[in-house]
């Protein structure tokens, strides 16, 4: 729903520029109510647009008239009586009135950079610089486990291990742990699927969150046997209790169990992922797995005090290594990673990128700043002689400077002004075509705002502060005595200029490098081959509750119900279980026994389990490339089998026939049966593109059941597949939901939301940079042309044919283009090195890369050249000797 | 009496604006009149930085009016042109007129 009333960050913005009091307040009132007339009349669309330009104007006269009212109050530094700031504004507006094309050229080229900036920054303050909802937080850690052959992942912790941890560590003060699990929640109406987050009691004290609603978990409750109770979240409670007051003592059921809500939880631990969360459970009540291999729980803990990070490391090393000892079924290989948790949350991947794209964005602002300081040189040097003649005139250097840095200042709140408004409108695009619900928290807040107005100050220094000193440094009788725009500071600024423009060629062609490479990757990822064919797979989830499907039996009756009906169904060509989706979830890791193998002491053999139906490979068309397939026959009595991936066979069974092979899952220890390898499937794409296809062991579901599973169909229609379970479960058991209904290709999509925003981003950067490098190459170029005006006449004048003229100007731009270039490719193949982790499918000297960007960039340039060279090569000769 | 100030044209549209305008002469309907007249879209700005230049001048004062919900319960200013300003406006209209004499005949379509 659209508030009433005028955009609001245009009207802050305008609130910001008016004077203060009464006028101020009527002012912004006038704006607002003639808003409200045109929206009723004309729509939101005009009335905002009005309310836009109407707020530019009204601004920009709100600040001329606070200066003016400023000025009066104090004398400003430097002026003689009537050097007031009032005047300086005055006379900086009129001679921008003077030069409308000019204006609109820095502002718009400011505004660019600015938005951008003010975008990246957005990113850089919700991952780096938003406070987190945590207590003293640089003494908080996070806990990983740590595989060397998994060295791209941080593998969370087993339950067993969290206990051990928190009995032995005397470095950490507190140890706490989460993990999730959905729930069904029953008699709130329909029956819905909750996100659960089970936690321990000193979760909430390592966190230092708080109840706003009630009390918090007691220690008595977080054990095995405990009395089921609950907190629940506060967008939860909001939005299915509508935040009555009476919730404490209120019961839910959760999986048929009935818990008592003792309380609600504070809204600041609703970030990013963590706002998915529903309600949170006592972990002892549910963490009862005595599997080491099962790794599922986050672990928070806070340092002792006096305790570092270093010893905290050492300790957790310490108890690792015992580990190893004590358990070398599960626990051999493994290690205890301790990361500060600010660094934990943020990951490795996303702290490279949020550098690459500051690097990007540090480049188009590059790029922009030499644009308006070139045009700013290129203007000083024509106003020379006006400049001379007032310092003739008694006017002082300080005077003057103030008058040039006036008018960068105007330009540059304005270019700011409008760059927030474009990075508004940025975000907006960018919440809208994204699906984690991380995207919608990138904001303007406060911090974005002081760091934009800081640039916007920043810039007219930069860019403004060389050519006015220089403006003034000149010998009067000199500038005086010479034609406009014809003196040696001309000279030399005009190669400073052509060295500004050299480096943004080579800025943009470093920029559109990168951006080419990450636009490969993202089509390469987008039409990756995940081993399997995922056109037309409908995906839905079921969970059964333990408590109402507490043996096998009747979970396979209830799945076996559901899998013929889909089966029958004309509009479903293929349905089977799994109890993980490949290629698109990490597996569910556990160790593995390989019969005949004594495993090596720091190499635990381990595998994904994948639980599936018969129907799996045929409905994912995934191959078997050696033995048979699951069959129907594979029943819980008949002797247990497995199919393995090749990746298993290669890396554990290398040198042998896998088939008639046995392994067995959970290590040499473990309650599951030894079961025959029957087939050797191909490997699908891991999750993790980084890394090798996981090694798959699957295994019949009917002779290991679980109650969480993936229902995949083949079918074109996913609303039908939905319909057909939705009808079948209702019979088989109204209470229970059905969820997640996707299309493997929407999952995909999802899944590559960042990849996506990243690429987009760099490719507007590079688009940006493109442009304004050619902009910037057209006016070096044009200038220089104008200012040749008369040698070219003279030129044609004595015989020079327009052809030759063109390639004399055009030889001067390639020039520059060249080294340009050369520049570019060089710093392209630096960043695109660094950057070489987040490539995928495409090397970081992709040559067909280098070559297309170079070829388009060059082609722009050539442009940018040539427009002003034919210019050049048209001139009058006539005109052109009459102009002095 | 020669008048003190001179003024230039939007200025004298703006005050005649508000002298038609009468107790409505609220900043808003100055443009919506102005525009009207003109035919030409009227920029806020402009507006409101000649309606501060005329009262700078003594031309014209205002006074406070109360807010309505439509104004995001802001107030309103409503203008009223001095007897300066009427006799600005009267000085301006006979220079005006002096200058014509003779020269009807360009006038007429």
């Amino acid at each position: 729903v659209t508030p009433p009333g005028p955009p609001r960050l245009v009207a802050r913005l305008l609130a910001a520029c008016l004077p203060g009091g009464e006028v101020g307040e009527c002012v912004a009132g006038d704006l607002r109510e003639e808003h409200a007339a045109l929206l009723d009349v004309w729509g939101r669309r005009i009335a905002d647009r009005w309310y836009r330009r109407a707020a530019l104007s009204a601004g920009l006269w709100g600040i001329g008239s606070r200066l003016r009212a400023a000025s009066r109050a104090a004398r400003w530094p430097g002026g003689t009586g009537m050097g007031s700031i009032g005047q300086d504004v005055h006379l900086a507006l009129r001679s921008l009135r003077k030069q409308p094309g000019f204006a609109t050229i820095v502002v718009l080229t400011l505004a660019v950079a600015i938005g951008v900036n003010t975008v990246i920054f957005t990113f850089v303050n919700l991952f780096v610089l938003r406070p987190l909802p945590f207590e003293r937080i640089d003494t908080l850690v996070y806990l990983f486990s740590s595989h060397p052959e998994r060295a791209n992942e941080r593998v969370h912790v087993s339950y067993a291990d969290y206990l051990e941890w928190k009995r032995d560590s005397r470095t950490l003060s507190e140890i706490s742990a989460f993990s999730r699990r959905t729930a069904n929640l029953t008699g709130l109406g329909e029956p819905i699927r909750v996100q659960g987050a089970p936690a321990s009691a000193s979760f909430f004290r390592v966190s230092g969150l708080e109840a706003v609603e009630g009390r918090l978990f007691r220690d008595d409750e977080d054990r095995p046997g405990g009395e089921p109770v609950a907190v629940l979240a506060h967008g939860f409670w909001e939005r299915q209790l509508g935040g009555s007051a009476e919730v404490a003592g209120r019961e839910i059921v959760l999986d048929g169990v009935v818990h008592t809500v003792v309380g609600v939880l504070t809204p600041e631990i609703e970030l990013g992922n963590l706002s998915e969360i529903d309600v949170w459970l006592p972990l002892a009540q549910l963490g009862d797995s005595e599997d080491r291999a099962l790794r599922n729980l986050r672990v928070i803990a806070r340092l002792a005090p006096g305790q570092g990070l270093e010893q905290a490391s050492a300790e957790m090393a310490t108890i690792a290594e015992r580990q190893e000892r004590d358990h070398p079924d599960a626990s051999a290989g493994w290690g205890i990673q301790v990361l500060p948790l600010r660094t934990a949350l943020i990951g490795r991947g996303a702290y490279l990128m949020l550098a690459m794209l500051g690097i990007a964005v540090g480049f188009v602002v590059a790029i922009a700043c030499a644009n308006v300081a070139n045009l700013m040189l290129a203007r000083a040097t024509v106003r020379e002689r006006e400049t001379a003649l007032r310092v003739a005139l008694g006017a002082g250097r300080i005077r003057i400077v103030r008058q040039l840095l006036t008018e960068g200042a105007l330009l540059s709140l304005v270019g700011g002004g409008l760059g927030l408004l474009l990075a508004e409108a940025g975000l907006r695009v960018i919440a809208a075509t994204t699906f984690e619900p991380f995207y919608d928290d990138l904001r303007i807040d406060h911090r974005v705002l002081a760091f934009s107005a800081g640039l916007s100050l920043l810039a007219p220094v930069i860019f403004d502060l060389a050519p006015a000193l220089q403006a003034t440094r000149r010998d009067l009788a000199t500038a005086l005595k010479e034609g406009g725009g014809r003196s040696a500071v001309g000279a030399r600024g005009g190669r400073g200029r052509r060295g500004l423009v050299v480096m943004q060629l080579a800025l943009a062609l470093t920029l559109l490098i990168v951006a080419g490479l990450s636009a490969r990757t993202a089509i390469y990822i987008q039409n990756l081959d995940p081993g399997f064919d995922s056109r037309d797979v409908v995906t839905l989830r079921i969970d059964l509750p333990e408590t109402r499907y507490p043996t096998p039996e009747r979970v396979r009756r209830f799945y076996e119900g559901l899998i013929e009906e889909l089966t029958r169904s004309p509009q479903v060509r293929g349905a089977a279980l799994a109890t993980r989706l490949p290629s698109l979830e990490s597996p569910e890791t556990r160790s593995l026994a390989v019969e005949g193998i004594v495993p090596d002491e720091r190499v635990q053999p381990w595998a994904g389990e994948n639980r599936v139906g018969p129907a799996f490979f045929d409905t994912l068309r995934l191959p078997i490339v050696q033995g048979r397939s699951l069959r129907e026959t594979d029943t819980a009595a008949a002797e247990p089998v497995v199919v393995v991936s090749e990746g298993l066979a290669d890396r554990y069974l290398a040198g042998r026939d896998p088939l008639g092979a046995r392994i067995k899952l959970g290590g040499a220890s473990s309650d599951d049966p030894w079961r025959t390898i029957v087939g050797v499937a191909a490997d699908t794409v891991n999750s993790n593109l980084a890394d090798p296809p996981v090694p798959t062991a699957y295994v019949p579901f009917d002779q290991s059941p679980a109650r969480a599973v993936v229902v995949l169909a083949k079918s074109g229609d996913a609303s039908a597949v939905a319909r057909i379970a939705r009808a079948r479960v209702a019979v088989l058991d109204p209470s229970q939901p059905i969820y997640d209904v996707s299309t493997i290709e929407q999952i995909v999509y999802r899944d590559t939301d960042g990849t996506r925003v990243i690429t987009s981003l760099f490719g507007l950067f590079a688009v940006v940079a493109v442009s304004l490098a050619a902009i910037g190459l057209y006016g070096v170029i044009s200038y220089a042309v104008s200012r040749r005006t008369q040698e070219i006449g003279v030129r044609i004048a004595l015989g020079a044919r327009s052809s030759e003229v063109l390639s004399m100007v055009v030889a001067q731009g390639a020039k520059l283009i060249g080294l340009g270039l050369a520049l570019g490719l060089l710093g392209g193949y630096t960043l695109a090195r660094i950057m070489s982790s987040q490539l995928f499918g495409v090397s970081p000297n992709d040559p067909l890369t280098y070559a297309c960007v170079t070829i388009s960039l060059l082609v722009a340039a050539l442009a940018a050249t040539v427009l002003p060279a034919r210019r050049a090569s048209r001139v009058d000769p006539i005109e052109a000797l009459r102009v002095e | 009496m020669p008048p003190r100030t001179s003024i230039g044209e939007f200025e004298q549209m703006v005050l005649l604006s508000t002298l038609r305008l009468g107790s409505g002469a609220f900043a808003p309907d100055v443009g919506r009149l102005l525009e009207e007249v003109t035919g030409r879209r009227v920029s806020r700005g402009a507006l409101y930085a000649t309606l501060e230049r005329l009262e700078t001048k003594g031309l014209l004062r205002w006074t406070l009016h109360g807010a309505t919900p439509e104004r995001g319960g802001h107030r309103r200013r409503r203008f009223e042109v001095t007897p300066d300003g009427v006799e600005t406006l009267r000085a301006a209209r006979s220079a005006l007129t002096a200058l014509w004499q003779g020269l009807e005949v360009l006038g007429e379509p």
